[in-house]
């Protein structure tokens, strides 16, 4: 029984490290924005798939990695720009701009399938595994790991170095009174929206090296990552990656001990509760109430 | 000759179609306070959203010093020596006190933020104590402190504010005046408010937008 837990903590922490990565650019997104941003699952996909054929083709893992990360800051640029900058500009409803974002994501998985098909596709770096007191570890969920808490490491630390958290917290805000001290909040939401769909890539073909990539995969990974960025309202990378460990090691246990059908229910069952007891979310800002 | 800082010209502005000032003309010159009185929906707050830029698409000019600014973003207005003082206050209800000190003094060196950061606390002395404050948890007039020690901190010569004394206790509302009164000598003031106490105690030029739109 000690090896199963050992075992299932240990696929929660490599899988909650990826799943971190598509909450932290979700909430970032999110909070910036407003945009409830479901295509952020096709960003996932996208990338996942670039890097597949470009891997297929023969290039370098780093080389397709840096390509499927560039074609995805300009698809995403162009989304900003056409589809949400002006809709905020228009002071657009949120639902509308939600159904827009389903809409892209519906655009972007469907021309995937079209010219790739339906089945999964694995880009394996290394079959290696070896055992660490009975828990099985393969070689590229040490690469999934090690890639994740890197990436995490840089950006928690690129914005505090640089300050850039103290613009990202403010416009997330108030986007005017943030114009007002001097920050330039379309530049602000172009940089959220590139690099938090950067990690998006990152997750995608992260996935892609060990389990694989289906045209759909990047939804349940994305309500997923919905579902935290609705736990922890803070923009706190700290707090955003601990809630998606606990959440992939809850996921993993239901997978082991129930069925993996029960996994997105029981989540969102669990959100649900969370959100009718505690309306603020888990982890939340600590106002006082007027 | 006194320097005029801030011109509006033939300026017609408002919500998209819906034009709230029709083709208004000032001149605001180096250190005086001009209040801004008028009826609710006159367009007092319009005016100042309209050269603080945050309504863009008006017609007319805006010249601030010696540049026209009216194709600037809002955010580029700070370092001109322009700053908005919004209706409610410059506070982010999510960042502490310390962090809103840290965002105003971006870009400056560690010499001067030390020299801004007593002038505040020497203005404002009960902030020192609220720097691990979340904005949202500040009273109406820590709100209101904090956001004039935001304007010291900014560091910049013309101010433009919007009923800065809104829902303060009368006490409160006398700090207030005592502290614009100490700024005017330094400063360039635009003020939209309704109580007639201040606008009577600091300003040196009153104009009424519903005379003025007639």
């Amino acid at each position: 029984m000690l090896e199963i837990i050992l075992q299932i903590v240990f696929n929660s922490i490599v899988s909650g490290i990826i799943l971190s990565l598509m909450v932290i650019g979700f909430n970032y997104i999110f909070s910036v924005t407003k945009v409830f941003h479901l295509a952020h699952a096709g960003i996932f996909t996208l990338g996942a798939y670039t890097f597949w054929q470009l891997t297929d083709l023969g290039l370098h893992w780093i080389l397709a990695s840096t390509v499927s990360l560039s074609i995805a800051s300009i698809i995403i640029l162009f989304i900003e720009k056409a589809v949400y900058s002006p809709m905020t500009k228009k002071k657009t409803d949120s639902s509308v701009t939600l159904i827009a974002s389903m809409g892209i994501y519906v655009i972007i998985v469907n021309t995937i399938a079209m010219f790739f098909g339906s089945e999964n596709k694995i880009v394996s770096l290394s079959g290696d595994t070896f055992n660490i007191i009975d828990v099985i570890i393969s070689t590229n969920q040490i690469i999934q790991l090690l890639v994740g808490i890197i990436i995490i490491v840089i950006f928690y630390l690129g914005i505090k170095l640089t300050k850039l958290d103290l613009s990202l917290k403010a416009i997330a805000n108030n986007d005017i009174l943030g114009e007002v001290y001097g920050i330039n909040s379309k530049r602000i939401r172009s940089l959220v929206m590139i690099i938090g769909s950067a990690f998006a890539v990152i997750a995608g073909i992260l996935t892609t090296i060990e389990i694989g990539v289906e045209p759909h995969s990047g939804m349940n990974i994305t309500l997923s990552a919905a579902a935290v960025a609705i736990l922890v309202t803070r923009l706190d990378v700290k707090y955003l990656t601990l809630i998606s460990i606990l959440l992939a090691l809850f996921q993993n246990t239901v997978e082991w001990f129930l069925n993996a059908q029960w996994k997105e229910g029981l989540t969102f069952l669990i959100l649900l509760l969370i959100i009718l007891y505690k309306t603020e979310g888990l982890v939340s800002y600590k106002l006082r109430k007027n | 000759m006194i320097e005029t800082v801030l011109e509006l010209n033939n300026i017609s502005t408002g919500y998209q179609e819906k034009i709230i000032l029709d083709k208004i003309s000032l001149t605001v010159k180096r250190n005086e306070t001009l209040a801004i009185i008028g009826q609710n929906g006159s367009g007092k707050s319009t005016l100042l959203k309209t050269i603080a830029r945050i309504i863009s698409d008006n017609s007319g000019y805006i010249n601030f010093k010696t540049e026209k600014i009216d194709k600037l973003a809002t955010h580029k207005l700070r370092e001109k020596g322009l700053s908005y003082f919004v209706q409610g206050g410059l506070v982010f209800t999510s960042l502490t006190v310390k962090e809103h000190f840290n965002l105003a003094f971006k870009g400056k060196s560690k010499v001067k933020k030390k020299a801004l950061l007593e002038e505040c606390y020497k203005q404002f002395p009960d902030l020192e104590k609220l720097e691990n404050s979340l904005g949202g948890n500040l009273s109406g007039g820590q709100r209101q402190m904090l956001s004039f020690a935001m304007l010291i901190a900014q560091e910049t010569d013309v101010w433009l504010l919007d009923e800065p004394t809104a829902g303060l206790a009368p006490k409160m509302v006398e700090q207030v005046i005592d502290f614009l009164k100490r700024m005017e000598s330094k400063k360039t003031i635009v003020i939209v408010e309704h109580n007639d106490k201040v606008v009577g105690e600091i300003a040196t030029r009153v104009i009424d937008l519903d005379k003025f739109k007639n």
